[in-house]
């Protein structure tokens, strides 16, 4: 199971990051729009901008993934890796109020604690979002320090 | 490089107001992502990421070359996404030293110099630059302002203040007319103008404007805080991200303190409460430091090379004209003092303590903090004869040599400190002014009855 300081930290609307990999081996860099740790505590589901035609090609037939989440206050980081399966457009209602539940929260910590105008972090909502899920198998502490990197665990092992 | 994105088109990405995201990959093809402190750009063609923490990244790139990062525009929120090649680290030279003087500025702000440094400057070639983000939605009118930038305007602004500044025929308003004028023709509204002490191991703010607190009389260490480093180096220095700085600041050195590792001090931060953006240039004249000239702005990425470099003709103006003052302040043969002035007894006025620490020059007034070092003395001086004798008209060659000043035979800065204490005199309301009477003369006006106490 995951620790809930981590399902805390990604249900928080969390600054979000996604690398997938290329077939030759280059890395891509990505937004995440929304986490969501499945019932068996293993898996993940990960909304993804469905219009990144990188990272869905990267993705597609599966593929191994990295999301890294901050906590825009306190800069408390963790970084999930694993393999996700190929992702899909969706529009399911779940999906998408997760998104939505994801930008308000994320939007609203960073203007509050930046300053920055609601009005132009809206230019990063994605307009269509595609879901995958991914199957985690380690866990990394990323918050900035001497601890940066070091492995929490996995989720199966817990 | 492929695209039609130029690297200098999204510069201000580079200002680390929004955090970078940098991406890579093992050569058993494992991803990896993680937030950097700041992206540099060192020319068209190439970027430098600080490498101080990201052990897995450098593994990565050792394994295999390639990178991929996520920045975006504080001003416009547009987003990039930069792909790289990783060419080269360096450990020394100017791009070490710039990226160097980013994780120093995280370091100071919680006392974590010894602990938190910059291991190597990590160079790559970047390949391509791709916008992510471009909506329509947003008004221009709801877009940040960024750098103002130099234009044909700027010039003529600035032959002004010099114009200006050249007709000043005293210190006093010469540090007067260089606030206001860098605000009246050149939009900085929040400067600070700060000259190196007698020692030269410290500053002292001598004029400010723009700020609820003038402060006049703080002090910053050269080689503490970007103020001081700006002097240190004797080179300019300028931040855009305050508030990314001062959270990562705090993130690390929690982090530090998880593994038994303490805080430092916290080094006080300047006067404006919501400062994002600060650029520090170094006051030179005769290839000596002077002081610092200090703006600072409440918007992120507030400024750019193009600053620096107005800011430092102002700076170096300045430097030029206090070097002169204190040239002609040594060599001046003022007479000694006429037939001093008596005081006026001042009766039904009230009583002002005065206490004055001799170990130091600390100087309270009324139980307040006015001032110490030389600045304290001259006043305990100027207020013991006043006291003593009556006497109101001092010249500055006589109160210069007074043996309670201890001031350095060398550069003594005399008239700065007199200039200071008038100043702050004023900030703080305090019932006794000082005024400029002629050449090298000036009077002490007292409007309340003194009470003077030495602790020795």
């Amino acid at each position: 199971m995951f620790d809930p300081e981590i399902v805390t930290l990604f249900d928080s609307g969390c600054s979000m990051s996604v690398a997938t990999v290329g077939p030759d081996g280059a890395p891509h860099a990505s937004r995440g729009w929304g986490l969501t740790v499945l019932p068996d505590g293993e898996h993940v589901r990960l909304l993804l901008d469905a219009n990144d035609s990188v990272a869905m090609a990267n993705l597609a037939g599966g593929g191994a993934v990295a999301v890294t989440g901050v906590c825009v206050p306190t800069l408390k980081a963790v970084q999930l890796k694993g393999e996700a399966d190929e992702p899909a457009v969706t529009s399911e209602s779940s999906d998408l109020a997760r998104a939505t539940r994801h930008c308000e929260k994320f939007f609203a910590d960073v203007s509050k604690i930046e300053g920055t105008p609601i009005v132009l972090l809206e230019r990063l909502r994605p307009v269509d979002l595609a879901a995958c899920t991914v199957a985690v198998c380690e866990v990394y502490n990323q918050t900035p320090g001497p601890g940066a990197g070091s492995l929490l665990g996995s989720p199966r092992e817990r | 490089m492929s695209g039609d994105i130029d690297l200098h088109d999204v510069q201000f990405c580079f200002e680390g107001a929004v955090p970078a995201v940098i991406a890579s990959v093992s050569a058993d093809g494992v991803p990896n992502i993680t937030y950097l402190s700041r992206v540099r750009m060192i020319d068209g063609e190439r970027v430098a990421l600080s490498n101080q923490f990201f052990s897995k990244t450098s593994r990565n790139l050792a394994e295999n070359p390639r990178a991929s990062v996520l920045v975006v525009d504080p001003c416009t929120y547009d987003q990039y996404r930069l792909t790289l090649v990783y060419e080269r680290t360096e450990r020394h030279g100017p791009t070490f030293e710039r990226l160097r003087d980013d994780v120093d500025t995280v370091a100071e702000l919680h006392g974590m110099q010894d602990v938190f440094c910059l291991r190597a400057a990590d160079i790559y070639r970047v390949v391509s630059v791709e916008q992510t983000v471009r909506s329509p939605r947003v008004p221009p009118e709801a877009l940040r302002r960024g750098p103002a930038g130099a234009n044909a305007a700027t010039g003529g602004r600035l032959a002004e203040l010099s114009a200006r500044l050249s007709r000043c025929g005293d210190l006093d308003t010469l540090v007067e007319v260089t606030v206001g004028g860098l605000s009246e023709l050149l939009g900085y509204e929040h400067t600070m103008l700060l000259l190196v002490d007698e020692r030269c191991e410290r500053l002292y703010t001598i004029a400010s404007y723009g700020y609820d607190d003038e402060g006049i009389g703080s002090e910053v260490a050269i080689g503490e805080g970007m103020v001081g480093m700006a002097a240190l180096r004797c080179a300019p220095q300028r931040i855009g991200n305050l508030f990314q700085v001062r959270k990562y600041a705090r993130a690390v050195g929690r982090a530090f303190a998880d593994q038994g590792i303490g805080p430092g001090h916290d080094i006080p931060m300047p006067l404006l409460t919501d400062i994002q953006s600060r650029v520090a240039v170094p006051a030179m004249a005769l290839g000596h430091l002077v002081g610092v000239l200090v703006a600072e702005s409440p918007e992120p990425v507030a400024f750019d090379e193009n600053d620096e470099a107005t800011l430092g003709v102002v700076a170096a103006l300045v430097a030029g004209a206090v070097e002169g003052e204190r040239t002609r302040a040594a060599g001046a043969a003022i007479p000694e003092s006429r037939s001093a002035p008596l005081a006026q007894v001042a009766t039904g006025r009230g009583t002002t303590r005065i206490r004055h620490f001799s170990i130091d020059g600390s100087t309270f007034v009324d139980g307040d903090y006015l001032i110490r070092g030389v600045a304290g003395r001259i006043l305990w001086a100027l207020l013991g004869q006043y006291e003593a004798e009556g006497r109101v008209e001092f010249s500055n060659r006589e109160v210069r040599l007074h043996p309670a000043l201890e001031l350095p035979e060398f550069r003594d800065n005399f008239e700065n400190r007199l200039i200071l204490l008038k100043r702050r005199l004023v900030e703080r309301n305090v019932p006794i002014r000082i005024e400029k009477n002629g050449r090298g003369r000036f009077r002490i006006e007292v409007t309340t009855n003194l009470l003077l106490e030495s602790s020795d």
